[in-house]
């Protein structure tokens, strides 16, 4: 293992950037801070654009004679149900995310909306952008970065690695070689950054439902540090045995308690106001969504530039951080199906959830504050992991949807954590598919010890900016594995 | 602010050259680019 220079630069690279934000906090949040408004302001633009055209190439590839083009050899046949990949690939790309932030994002864009516009066109606005980061865009830096690992490795024989594209199709020279390894480098290190956010969203997530259902009182870090703890327990024990189908279960059973609940705040929610909503939610999604794309609000105050860059930029790049991760996840699962299948399957079922999800939790949000009185909007203020379990607590049974709130955001983050230990371990070793328990385990501290340091920062704002910083470099590599696929096509008979 | 100026246009010109080489990539010709259209054509004939 440590005669790997990738692994042990990798691990060296994660581990010092664990060690620094243990040690100082502050000083790495302010450092990615600073750094990532700089690049933000320079090239808001290019990710916006990336974002757009990674959207556009996917649809143009779906509806191109290549959409035929099978992801594997010609007589190869998918290996799961249709129904079954599809729930699978939602669990991998969004997770606890979507708990986190459903009700929470919509009201955050309502509160800067509403000083430009009236309450009502601010509510709508408000969740067409909550739409439009969880929706198209995203899923098509999942697809695209996803279709050109299954391309390579399933139609081609190539290693699932990031570099493997480049080899594939300008050949081994040494700039192939070296570039490729930078390219794995940085998917490590994105993917581990990106794991480690997601673990303390996790942590915030569980910590604040446990806090609803015992009734304490803003508990602090101790709190946090035991739901850490455990956690850390529950994913050690399936890196040193194969679960592979156990994991399965448990993300598919978060899954299925997420669908659950989104049905069950929508029956029991204010039901006319909730699906009057959606519907309008969907219009205004599919009419604004292709323009909205390139939408950059240069010619906005400061204020909204904030707004923008803390908002749609991060979940852009987030997108990108965990692309490698997803990417890989995805072309596991869509190994012989059609380039047109699976555009049109990971880009636009996924969105057409997330619009019904965020229009739910959404208008449920809203109804309390345009309907009710607005009082979730202190919630958002003063403590935004609370903002589900507000709403939740404003429902029947509230006990035990928290409670099931709570279980659904711990399986989300481990089976992402032992997912992510198993991607990071193949990349590492130049792709083998059967990767050490040493190698397993020694990411999976790794990823605690990130986990650690976004959880010791403390503030949901820190989380995203440490994050967007391991996640910029990657949009350039997404941009040229996609070029090396499009390369590729072009030798294709169809 | 020139300090901030000048990062800026650095960091753009970074971008333009990476589109530059990602286009300049994709029309580059490789050993064997052509297989499929050669291909095509004999398919056609």
């Amino acid at each position: 293992m440590f005669k790997n220079p990738l692994l042990l630069t990798a691990l060296t690279l994660t581990g010092l950037i664990a060690i620094w934000g243990i040690i100082d906090t502050a000083g790495l949040t302010k450092f990615s801070s600073s750094i990532t408004g700089v690049m933000f302001t320079s090239r808001g633009w290019f990710v916006m654009l990336s974002a757009s055209f990674l959207l556009i190439l996917g649809i143009w590839l779906a509806i191109s004679p290549y959409g035929k083009i099978k992801l594997g050899k010609d007589d190869d046949e998918p290996e799961f149900s249709t129904l079954s990949w599809l729930t699978m690939l939602f669990a991998a790309g969004m997770g606890v995310g979507l708990l986190f932030w459903g009700t929470a994002e919509p009201l955050s864009h309502f509160e800067v909306v509403r000083e430009y516009a009236n309450p009502f066109r601010s509510a709508e606005h408000a969740l067409f952008i909550t739409s439009f980061h969880w929706g198209l865009h995203a899923w098509a830096i999942y697809a695209v970065t996803g279709l050109v690992m299954a391309y390579f490795s399933f139609r081609q024989g190539y290693p699932n690695l990031v570099s493997s594209p480049l080899k594939a199709v300008f050949g081994q020279r040494t700039w192939t070689k070296s570039v490729g390894w930078l390219c794995d480098l940085l998917a490590i290190y994105a993917i581990a950054i990106g794991i480690g956010g997601s673990i303390a969203m996790g942590v915030f997530q569980v910590q604040s439902g446990v806090e609803s259902l015992f009734g304490l009182d803003n508990s602090g870090l101790w709190l946090a540090g035991v739901i850490f703890a455990v956690l850390c327990f529950s994913y050690i024990f399936p890196l040193m045995v194969d679960l592979s189908k156990g994991m399965a279960t448990l993300a598919n059973t978060a899954m299925a308690i997420a669908g659950g609940l989104m049905i069950f705040v929508l029956l029991t929610g204010p039901t006319y106001y909730v699906m009057s909503g959606i519907t309008e939610s969907i219009g205004d999604y599919f009419a604004r969504v292709v323009p909205h794309g390139f939408k950059t609000y240069t010619f906005f105050d400061e204020k909204v530039s904030t707004w923008f860059q803390s908002w749609t930029l991060t979940f852009m790049v987030w997108w990108f951080a965990w692309a490698p991760f997803v990417g890989v996840f995805i072309a596991r699962i869509s190994r012989g199906r059609t380039i047109r299948e699976y555009i049109l399957g990971v880009i636009l079922v996924p969105t057409l959830f997330s619009i019904f999800w965020f229009g739910v939790f959404g208008s449920v949000g809203f109804y309390e504050v345009l309907r009710l009185d607005a009082s979730i909007l202190e919630v958002l203020k003063t403590n935004i992991n609370d903002t589900t379990f507000f709403v939740l607590r404003h429902l029947p049974l509230s006990t035990l949807t928290i409670a099931a709130t709570v279980l659904a955001a711990f399986l989300f983050v481990v089976t992402s954590v032992v997912s992510a230990s198993f991607v990071l371990s193949m990349f590492a070793t130049g792709g083998d598919l059967n990767p050490s328990t040493r190698t397993k385990l020694i990411w999976g501290i790794i990823l605690g010890a990130l986990g650690l340091v976004m959880i010791l920062s403390n503030s949901i704002d820190a989380v995203k900016s440490i994050i967007a910083l391991a996640a910029l470099p990657f949009i350039n590599i997404v941009l040229l594995v996609t070029v090396c696929l499009l390369k590729a096509l072009k030798s294709e008979v169809v | 602010m020139t300090l901030e100026y000048f990062i800026d246009k650095l960091l753009n010109l970074w971008v333009f050259a990476f589109i530059g080489i990602l286009v300049w990539l994709y029309f580059k010709r490789e050993p064997g680019d052509n297989e499929g259209e050669n291909q095509e054509a004999v398919e056609k004939n």
